[in-house]
């Protein structure tokens, strides 16, 4: 535990550095003895699994920190085997279906049923029902999240489920409904800043107004980024400079390189390049509407207003293709291709008038 | 000029045996021609062989209980024939006798007389077909084309079947691929009929090499005398004739056909005994005992395993007969087999490929299908002209059977049959499957217009086949793509090629609408897959259509296998494993608040740059303090993500220490490189460090669990345990000594004398051993990790 965001990660309710009016009604549900299920969702980095670390911790006390993890096996109907690994204490346990991919709904029924029905043996001192925390689950299909509501209600006695997502849009209704859903909204600029601050200070650096400004600002209000990104600067240079240059994700660095390119020269030939550019993307794992969202931020920082409704109408059609679609490299490209179009037709414009 | 003088040789040599090669084809040529004409004219029988005939049949068969040995046939109508049943000895000599017969098994086009019996001789089967049937109708080979049709078959029989080309003259197929598996299956004889016709048909090979070259057989023998390659595979579209063409080549040589097809039972079992019959066994009941040839026809579709085993057959006997000799009399192959496919490169076939003479069938000629489509029109009294039959050939791809059968339905529309007709009828137009490549072809290029309506004066019809049309354009790609059937194949290679070609789109605005199309055809693909909605699946081919209109240049692309999509996802899963890797060995207190995204967005492209500080080469005792507090987080920092650093061996025999998983991969693109990298020192020192640090911890965490257990359970360790390494002592262990039963030379137990001092021997047993001086590198002290550091 030695990166900052490990090292300095809250661990109780109390010591949340912010959103505390919401830390203190979560602590007052727990003081009820029992509470109903959580949905948690929020932007990343912005520390809805440490909230929920806490809010276990206030519950069940210090053992929920002893954890270990396990893996777990399944067979679906069709005799394929599924490994999935846990995180758990003996009071609850932590899973992350998608994982498995579309096979989730194995998983989410196998999972809950096993945990359950099995009783807590020493009811006294303990609560009478388990934990089940599933993250990402803005990522199930949808036969897993069916296969999910009817065994919520059902085993409502012995145990509780704690979901945690980056969106609730993609969780059903019925879902929805029967939690309480919780918003961790992202850490504002202030915020964190004084976080990087008070970081800073127990590690005994001394961390400048300007700099921790420039890396709160750069994090995109990624709370986990921004300490990540802060290290970073400190091992690169220490002491700090305000104007001290700040490490950023390569991925970043690649899409706008990728944007400029598409500024620089509209043709086929481009565009083939390009593509080989989001393989390389898709390659290392970024998700592609992550790539959407960067490229469009990027673009629509070089090129000139007049044209930008153009651009975001033609990335949402293109990005919703891609929810409904499977092959990313399509729309990713059709996407570049309709930029360059709008983008060439505006300069050709350009040229007309002068 | 000596020199000269040999190259003038060899180009004279090499005239001649052109000249020679095209005497030979101008033979068969005549010789065909001459056949035709032999065949037309009322054919002058020879009175003696049907004599000579009828006696055969008197002596073999009868309508009355004879006094040979016999089996009893029913006919159709119900009459009962007697057959005789020959002996073993007598269907031996039977058979030698017909071997002896050369004429009838030499290859083709030696001298015209021989060719004059084989003429009569089919002739004279014909009467004779006909004098069993009881129907002497003489008159019918009156009939010009020299087909023999009785006018009651007309109505029964189909086309196709009434106009087969009965010997090998009327075969319609090429020529060299005719003579080549006639070759093949003449190099049979040594074995079958014990004959050496090698000599022979080496100097026909010799003059045939030059014109031949592409589907020669190396006229190679085993041991046996068998051909080399012990199996023909014919291959090549449906209806070029192929069965046909196998058929009566077996029967020109001399073999009694076996056939196998699709309809029969070919599971391995099956496959087995049909094996086993046709090959080593005889049919009895044929009047001319021939040996029997194997043809199994449609084998792209048997299954596997049945593949398997016939290629066991025919290379197993093979191979243990070299091994093992004459000590052993194995049953192995004497028989030839002809396999017939369409589709060459199926999976199944491919051991099969390998081991089998393969005969490549060409498209039959169109000018020659069409004039044997002239005949059957004329003969069947069908008013048609030569461009109208052209234009049928071309439009079933010189497709016999299915041509025939068009005519014959014309037929009973019982009009003239005009150029338009052949275009306006969808008939005739099978479910082609073209190639992979050929369909992107198609895509990318716009067909030139064809003008094969020249020689009609119907301008409907041309404009109906005017290839440039948009109409006719978007019809043939929708046909093409439709039949191919593998919409995602396709689009994925249209995808990846597009960009290489020249397409002149400076505002991309037709690029960007077929890529919109991309996008949906990817949307409806997916609805496709996930809901099994398959009514959308009609509107894919479209997507084509609208990528031909965007893509289609009259230029020939160049056209790649597209792989990128695959390669993409081999790496992405390479990635995913490097990260999976990662989370598997994290930490749990750091691996519950992380997960495979924000592992790959923000941790790892971070932890590059956090795991690399400025630490400089030297000796570890020379670290300021800082260095060590950074020395000590990268050792900290590496544990808790599951990284080390690992020696790899490069091939130029350097060492190196990488990653271990390689998060660099994950994290850094093309574009960059990392910035600072430690040298081999450095990370040697890390990665001892941590193992160290790794050691440390495990410690702390069983001490730790120790002390739980003493509060929990009570001390259960034992004394020795408790006393230090250095001073355990190595116990004896105490062994029973065996009871081995001693016997003598003749398994009589003998009773040792030494079992009565057993008891001296526990004595002695006591003693053990203990190293005191000499060289040894075991000093054992007490030592903790804590103390290393």
């Amino acid at each position: 535990m030695s990166l900052w965001a490990d090292k300095y990660r809250p661990k109780d309710l109390q010591k949340l550095d912010y959103h505390k009016e919401q830390a203190a009604n979560l602590s007052k549900l727990t003081q009820e003895g029992d509470f109903p299920h959580l949905l948690f969702y929020g932007p990343c980095g912005s520390g809805k699994k440490t909230r929920m670390m806490c809010l276990l911790k206030e519950m069940y006390g210090p053992g929920v920190e002893r954890l270990k993890v396990e893996n777990m096996n399944f067979t679906t109907p069709s005799n394929k085997k599924l490994e999935v690994t846990t995180v758990s204490s003996s009071y609850h346990i932590e899973v992350n279906p998608s994982d498995v991919g579309i096979y989730d709904r194995v998983i989410i029924m196998n999972l809950i049923k096993n945990v359950a029905q099995t009783q807590q043996l020493d009811i006294n001192g303990q609560r009478a029902f388990k934990v089940i925390v599933l993250t990402n689950v803005d990522e199930l299909t949808k036969d897993a999240q069916h296969a999910l509501r009817r065994t919520m209600e059902k085993y409502i006695s012995t145990c509780r489920l704690l979901l945690c997502g980056t969106s609730i849009s993609r969780i059903i209704p019925a879902i929805r409904s029967r939690c309480l859903c919780i918003r961790v909204a992202a850490p504002s600029i202030e915020q964190i800043s004084t976080i990087l601050q008070t970081i800073c200070k127990k590690e005994g650096l001394t961390l400048p107004l300007e700099l921790a400004d420039r890396i709160a600002i750069k994090s995109n209000r990624n709370l986990r980024r921004a300490l990540l990104m802060c290290e970073a600067c400190k091992v690169e240079s220490y002491p700090f400079t305000p104007d001290q240059e700040i490490e950023e994700p390569d991925w970043q660095i690649f899409i706008k390189h990728i944007a400029n390119k598409a500024i620089k020269e509209q043709s086929i030939s481009t565009l083939a390049e390009i593509r080989e550019r989001f393989y390389e993307l898709i390659i290392h794992g970024i998700p592609s509407d992550i790539i959407f969202k960067t490229l469009l931020k990027e673009l629509l920082k070089i090129s000139d207003p007049e044209i930008h409704p153009q651009i975001v109408e033609s990335a949402a059609f293109y990005e919703h293709r891609l929810q409904t679609g499977s092959k990313d490299i399509f729309h990713l490209e059709a996407f570049m291709a309709k930029f360059m179009c709008i983008y060439s037709q505006f300069l050709g414009e350009f040229v007309d008038i002068c | 000029m000596p020199e000269d003088d040999n190259n003038q040789l060899l180009k004279r040599h090499k005239a001649d045996a052109d000249f020679e090669n095209s005497i030979l084809i101008n033979q068969i040529l005549q010789m065909r021609q001459q056949a035709k004409e032999k065949l037309n004219p009322v054919p002058v029988h020879s009175a003696r062989n049907i004599k000579s005939r009828v006696s055969f049949d008197e002596n073999n068969i009868s309508y009355r209980l004879p006094k040979y040995p016999f089996i009893t046939l029913t006919r159709i109508d119900g009459e009962k024939v007697y057959v005789r049943c020959h002996s073993e000895e007598y269907e031996k000599e039977e058979l030698k006798r017909i071997a002896s017969q050369e004429s009838h098994y030499r290859l083709l086009g030696d001298s015209s007389k021989e060719l004059w019996k084989e003429a009569n001789e089919i002739i004279n089967k014909m009467v004779d077909n006909e004098l069993n049937n009881g129907v002497p109708d003489v008159s019918e080979e009156n009939n010009s084309s020299g087909f023999k049709i009785s006018e009651e078959n007309n109505n029964s029989q189909l086309w196709v079947d009434m106009y087969k080309p009965k010997s090998y003259f009327q075969l319609l197929s090429d020529e060299s691929t005719n003579r080549s598996l006639l070759k093949w299956l003449k190099m049979w004889d040594k074995v079958v009929f014990n004959r050496n016709v090698i000599q022979k048909v080496k100097q026909n090979e010799m003059k045939m090499k030059s014109k031949f070259q592409k589907q020669d057989i190396e006229m190679k023998f085993d041991d046996l005398g068998r051909p080399e390659r012990k199996v023909a595979l014919l291959c090549g579209a449906p209806g070029l004739g192929k069965t046909t063409l196998a058929h009566i080549v077996a029967r020109q040589a001399g073999y009694n056909v076996v056939e196998v097809n699709a309809s029969d039972d070919r599971s391995t079992e099956a496959f087995k005994t049909i094996l086993k019959n046709a090959t080593q066994m005889r049919s009895f009941i044929d009047r001319e005992n021939r040996p029997n040839c194997l043809i199994f026809d449609e084998i792209d579709g048997a299954p596997q395993s049945s593949i398997d085993y016939l290629v066991k057959f025919v290379t197993d006997s093979a191979t243990t007969k070299s091994t093992k000799g004459t000590t052993k009399k194995r049953n192995v192959l004497k028989r030839p087999i002809i396999c017939i496919c369409n589709d060459v490169y199926v999976p199944a076939l491919k051991p099969l490929r390998q081991i089998a003479f393969v005969v490549n069938f060409p498209q039959t000629s169109t000018s020659r299908l069409a004039e044997r489509l002239c005949e059957i029109a004329r003969h069947q009294g069908i008013k048609t002209d030569m461009g109208a039959l052209l234009a049928l050939g071309e439009k079933s791809n010189n497709d016999i059977r299915s041509c025939i059968s068009i005519l014959h339905f014309f037929k009973s529309l019982s009009k003239k049959i005009s150029l338009s007709d052949v275009y306006k009828t969808n008939i005739g137009q099978k479910d082609m499957q073209k190639g992979l490549f050929a369909v992107w072809n198609d895509i990318f290029q716009i067909e030139r217009n064809k003008q094969s309506a020249v020689y009609s004066s119907d301008c409907n019809a041309r404009e109906l086949h005017d290839s440039f049309s948009l109409k006719n354009r978007m019809k043939k790609i929708l046909n093409d793509v439709s039949s191919f059937g593998d919409y995602e194949r396709l689009a994925q290679g249209v995808f990846e090629n597009f960009t290489n070609l020249t397409v002149k789109d400076s505002m991309l605005t037709q690029t960007c609408e077929a890529l919109e199309w991309f996008s949906l055809f990817d949307k409806m693909k997916t609805r496709i897959r996930t809901l099994q909605d398959y009514s959308l699946m009609r509107y894919l081919p479209y997507a084509f259509v609208v990528w031909h209109f965007v893509f289609g240049s009259f230029a020939r692309p160049k056209l790649s296998y597209p792989n990128a999509d695959y390669e993409a996802r081999v790496k992405l899963n390479k990635t995913l494993a490097i990260v999976r890797e990662v989370l598997k060995q994290m930490q749990p207190s750091i691996r519950t608040y992380t997960h495979i995204n924000p592992l790959i967005l923000d941790i790892l492209p971070l932890l590059v740059y956090i795991i690399v500080p400025l630490l400089r080469p030297v000796n570890l005792h020379l670290y300021t303090q800082k260095e060590k507090e950074d020395l000590e987080r990268v050792v900290n920092t590496m544990i808790d993500y599951n990284l080390n650093y690992v020696q790899e061996r490069h091939p130029d025999g350097n060492y190196s220490y990488e990653l271990d998983p390689n998060i660099n991969e994950v994290a850094y693109f093309s574009i960059s490189k990392p910035s600072r990298t430690f040298s081999y020192s450095i990370k040697q020192l890390i990665s001892q460090e941590i193992e160290v640090e790794k050691i440390r911890r495990l410690n702390l965490a069983s001490k730790s669990g120790q002390n739980e257990h003493k509060e929990n359970g009570g001390p259960k360790k034992t004394d020795a345990q408790n006393v230090p390494n250095h001073l355990q002592r190595l116990k004896p262990k105490l062994k029973s000594p065996k009871e081995t039963i001693r016997k003598d030379f003749f398994g009589r137990v003998i009773k040792s004398p030494t079992t009565s001092n057993s008891e001296s021997n526990k004595k002695q047993n006591d003693i053990w051993y203990h190293y005191k001086e000499g060289y040894s590198n075991a000093v054992r002290k007490s030592i903790k990790i804590s103390t290393l550091k």
